[in-house]
């Protein structure tokens, strides 16, 4: 017994357990575990075996907080690690891993046996039968009426969580995370059912519907499916990281060059990364036709989010100037297009022009804006630029929802009967019928009309100019005035014109995402244009990596492209946000995509760990 | 000497009550290298800053070159005029890397237009190119060859202050102000500091204007020292003579070690300064080693050792 107890293990598992259930009982009241249940992952977990077991799928909301059992199990058997180990003694760690279940699981079952005899709901709103069925697997319902089985139950579920997890901790490194890569596939495939069910060219292509037919049911994957999937995802992963050693070795004779981060690279690497790119655009120009509506509509949110981001990561990224009323820039940029293209009769200046001769109009309103904003502020810094960069992001929306400018800006009506930038006739499809059809869809008006091209080539032209001035000197003015102001301007950096012009790149970058916004929607009000627009886009660019373009992009899809697929998560987004930011924070506050010098940096760091 | 690089007359900078420099007036000619000594807090961190620009002097006016005057231009314009600085405390941009330190230095020289950056223009190319060379070959100067693509702050100390050194270089000055180029270094980066100053006004001819605590670099190098104190310039001279000025070393080293050195000094005056000088230093290395509490062992003893090769060279170029 003493043996088992060695390295605190029943306080490491009291005190995990302890958070675990903090943090189930969090998921639990919010709300979310009702709501994610409703998206099934696997259906029927345990194929007739489990006929007559209470567990007839797993769903989303129980990967929500039985997955936080385990985790906290996987932690609590991590806990008991000495330096340098790799594996804790198994003994101590399954114990760990029971008594952080058993504690956490008490919290959820309280809260079942709680909520049965008295309403709670009057606290949390969250706290109804339903939620109490999906924690006790259905028992409160179906077992005896004291609900001593479904308490016993949902502890019982829960030591088996926690042992599970730290038993995941007691596999060798690699196959551990091989495992961990596996289940995180079953869990996206899972999640993406619906996205998946939405694309086009899967229905369109017989063995891609094939395929989805035999990984999916109507409700979640098949069980003989998920497991297919995440042993091949577990397998690629155990015999990855041999390819990618030889490929490493290969170029490591090139790197051991002694070049110095941005030296030019060398052939074959430049024709690889030129082919990578055309293929990732030859993608991206087939997606509307392949993927149809609803994703290019999504595609359509991400590309003007990305160049906003793109926008502001020259403003906050390279130059360092925190501001927080960037959402000026974007709703100057719809307005304008609104005001001056409406069909309305009553609101506008009547010019009937279309998005295409109002876009130059748009670059240079939002230059002046960026200016006016910019002079004003060039002598402050940090805390004081954020709240006066808020304050004139609020200015620019009161002025559009103010009752005097109402004629030009409609006010809180908004701007309505904006035209779409194309009217083309339906282009009949040479070769209808045949396999073409399937890759590419039918040209049909509705997707002429999409603005997702224009979109598209924006966000193009905007990484390039971010990328040409982020190498320039431009760009190192940039990030010598976010380093030490004071410095740069003795290295003859002057201070106005590089502010001024961070200012207007970052202000007419967000100008055209607004008049693309304007033209897609057809309509704007107001309350498009608030302070959380500013704050997504903060948000994107810190979970991308401050400073790096690439991050943007994948700061947008993470922070746009992932709530907008997962509708369930919409109530839960600021929430999620809130997590988010904190984990990564905490985990990694580089961004997801960091900017390459960082990225050196941490790459020069980990081989010093290992090689000391 | 005929024409002055720098020319600082009657500058009074007053921090509220506090006047950090009083009235001074400071000549610097055109090729030399001068240096400013003085206590802790006695206003030559300030006269750094008047010059550059960083504090506008409330009196007195700052002439470069003889037209230009410093005193009512930024910072930056002050730099493209020519004038250069490191800073007492190292202020590199920490998350840039080496090679991008130097390349902001070399910011001023660049003219690439808005419109050739965004179209890459032949012109703009041949220009980033060129400033990516220069910046490696300044480096390749300050001896931290290939050590371009580290972060600047994972630089070690004195890696750091060269670094400092090739951005204050990239500007292309024609006067270098150095704060303090060797604090914190060893007798032994010491001595390549003094050679590697050396050099760069004897190859490069970059004026140098100096703050140094360290005396025997002091003595060592300048031709020409300016004492301060309370912001006040107390003396003027060349290096024996500021050490056989009582007042200096009361200021400097405090009431009794000037008079401990009267009497050494006027017992060793038919000699050369270069006795003096040693005299001086070894008592000021004591002096400070007392002061600070830190146990007078090995420290003198090794500098005093190490003496006759830099004399004889300071000699030499004198
Ligand atoms: N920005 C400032 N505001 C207020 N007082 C200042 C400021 N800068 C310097 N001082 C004061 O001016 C005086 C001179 O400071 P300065 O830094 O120029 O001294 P220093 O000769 O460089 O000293 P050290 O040898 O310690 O570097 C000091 O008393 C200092 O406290
Ligand atoms: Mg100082």
């Amino acid at each position: 017994m003493s043996a088992l107890l060695e390295r605190g293990a029943a306080r490491v598992g009291l005190r995990r357990g302890l958070i675990g259930g903090a943090v189930v009982l969090l998921v639990s009241l919010v709300g979310m575990v009702e709501a994610f249940a409703k998206r099934s992952i696997v259906h029927e977990l345990l194929g007739p075996l489990g006929a007559g077991l209470p567990i007839q799928l797993l769903d989303l909301g129980q990967v929500a907080w039985i997955g936080a059992v385990l985790l906290s199990g996987f932690a609590a058997a991590r806990e008991l690690l000495d330096h340098g180990e790799d594996r804790p003694p198994a003994g101590p760690a399954l114990l760990a891993g029971g008594i952080t279940g058993a504690v956490a699981g008490a919290m959820p079952a309280l809260l079942v046996l709680l909520g049965t005899r008295f309403d709670l709901a009057e606290v949390f709103d969250k706290a109804r039968p339903q939620l109490y069925a999906l924690l006790s697997w259905g028992l409160v319902e179906r077992g005896t009426p004291s609900g001593v089985d479904a308490f016993l139950a949902t502890i019982l579920m829960c030591v088996l969580a926690g042992v599970v997890g730290a038993a995941v901790h007691l596999m060798p490194p690699a196959h551990r995370k091989a495992l961990g890569v596996g289940v995180l596939t079953v869990l996206v495939m899972g999640t993406i059912q619906d996205l998946l069910q939405k694309i086009d060219f899967v229905e369109r292509t017989a063995w891609l519907s094939g395929l989805y037919d035999a990984l999916y049911t109507r409700e979640g994957m098949e069980p003989l499916g998920a497991a297919l999937l995440l042993a091949a995802a577990s397998g690629l992963h155990l015999v990855a990281p041999g390819i990618r050693a030889a490929r490493e070795r290969r170029r490591g004779d090139a790197d051991a060059a002694g070049d110095y981060g941005d030296a030019p690279p060398s052939a074959r690497e430049r024709t690889m990364r030129w082919l990578g790119l055309g293929g990732i655009a030859l993608l991206l120009i087939w997606f509307p036709f392949g993927f149809g509506k609803v994703p290019a509509d999504v595609m359509d949110l991400v590309g003007i989010y990305i160049l906003m981001g793109l926008g502001l990561n020259i403003v906050v990224g390279f130059a360092g100037l925190l501001d927080l009323g960037y959402v000026a820039f974007f709703a100057i940029g719809a307005y304008t297009v609104g005001i001056l293209t409406t069909t309305d009769p009553d609101v506008g200046l009547q010019f009937g022009w279309s998005l295409w001769q109002a876009l130059p109009l748009v670059v240079l309103f939002t230059i002046v804006a960026g200016v006016i904003l910019g002079v004003p502020v060039l002598k402050t810094h940090g805390d004081y630029l954020a709240i006066i960069t808020l304050g004139f992001g609020e200015i620019i929306r009161i002025l559009a929802i103010s009752d005097a400018l109402k004629p030009f800006m409609g006010g809180a009506q908004g701007i309505t009967l904006i035209p779409k930038p194309f009217d083309l006739p339906e282009i009949p499809m040479p070769f209808a019928g045949n396999p073409s059809e399937a890759l590419i869809g039918r040209l049909n008006p509705g997707i002429q009309q999409e603005i997702y091209f224009p979109i598209l080539f924006a966000v193009i032209a905007a990484a390039y100019v971010s990328w040409r001035l982020r190498h320039s000197r431009f760009g190192r003015a940039w990030m010598a005035l976010r380093e030490d102001e004071n410095i740069a301007e003795a290295m003859g950096i002057n201070l106005v014109s590089t502010k001024l012009l961070a200012f207007a790149t970052g202000a007419v970058f967000a100008g055209i995402g607004g008049a693309l916004f304007a033209a897609k929607l057809g309509s704007i009000y107001p309350s498009s244009f608030g302070l959380l627009v500013s704050i997504n886009v903060l948000v994107l660019i810190i979970v991308g990596g401050m400073g790096s373009i690439p991050g943007v992009f994948v700061g947008a899809l993470a922070i746009v492209g992932l709530p907008e697929l997962l509708r369930e998560f919409e109530d839960f987004r600021l929430l999620l946000y809130g997590a988010v930011l904190v984990v990564m924070m905490l985990k990694r506050p580089e961004g997801l995509w960091p900017a390459a010098i960082v990225q050196r940096e941490l790459q020069r760091e980990s081989d010093a760990t290992v090689l000391p | 000497m005929s024409d002055l690089l720098l020319d600082c007359r009657g500058i009074t900078k007053r921090f509220g009550g506090l006047v950090a420099v009083n009235a001074l007036d400071l000549q610097i000619p055109a090729g030399s290298i001068h240096s400013v000594i003085g206590p802790n807090g006695a206003g030559k961190t300030t006269l750094f800053n008047c010059i550059t620009g960083f504090y506008h002097p409330e009196e007195g006016e700052i002439l470069l070159g003889g037209s230009h005057h410093l005193e009512f231009l930024r910072t930056d314009e002050i730099t493209r005029l020519g004038v250069a600085r490191t800073y007492q405390n190292i202020r590199l941009f920490p998350e840039l890397t080496a090679v991008e330190n130097v390349m902001v230095g070399l910011h001023a020289r660049l003219e690439s237009s808005l419109l050739g950056v965004l179209f890459s223009s032949p012109a703009t190319r041949k220009e980033e190119r060129w400033a990516t060379e220069e910046a490696l070959r300044l480096l390749e100067v300050v001896g931290l060859g290939g050590k371009g693509d580290g972060l600047a702050s994972n630089l070690p100390y004195g890696d750091q202050r060269r670094l400092e050194i090739a951005r204050a270089l990239a500007t292309d000055p024609k006067l270098l102000l150095l704060d303090e180029p060797t604090a914190g270094m060893n007798t032994g980066e010491t001595a390549s500091m003094i050679r590697f100053i050396r050099r760069l006004r004897d190859d490069l001819d970059i004026t140098i204007l100096l703050i140094e605590h360290d005396m025997k670099l002091v003595m060592e190098i300048s031709e020409l020292i300016t004492v301060v104190d309370f912001g006040q310039k107390i003396a003027e001279g060349k290096p024996s003579e500021i050490l056989a000025n009582p007042r200096v070393i009361e200021a400097y080293l405090g009431r009794g070690a000037a008079e401990a050195l009267d009497v050494r000094t006027a017992a060793a005056a038919p000699g050369a300064a270069h006795d003096a000088t040693s005299d001086a230093d070894a008592d000021a290395a004591a002096d400070t080693a007392s002061d600070s509490g830190t146990p007078p062992g090995p420290e003198p003893t090794s500098s005093a050792g190490s003496q006759p090769d830099p004399v004889d060279e300071g000699g030499g170029s004198a």
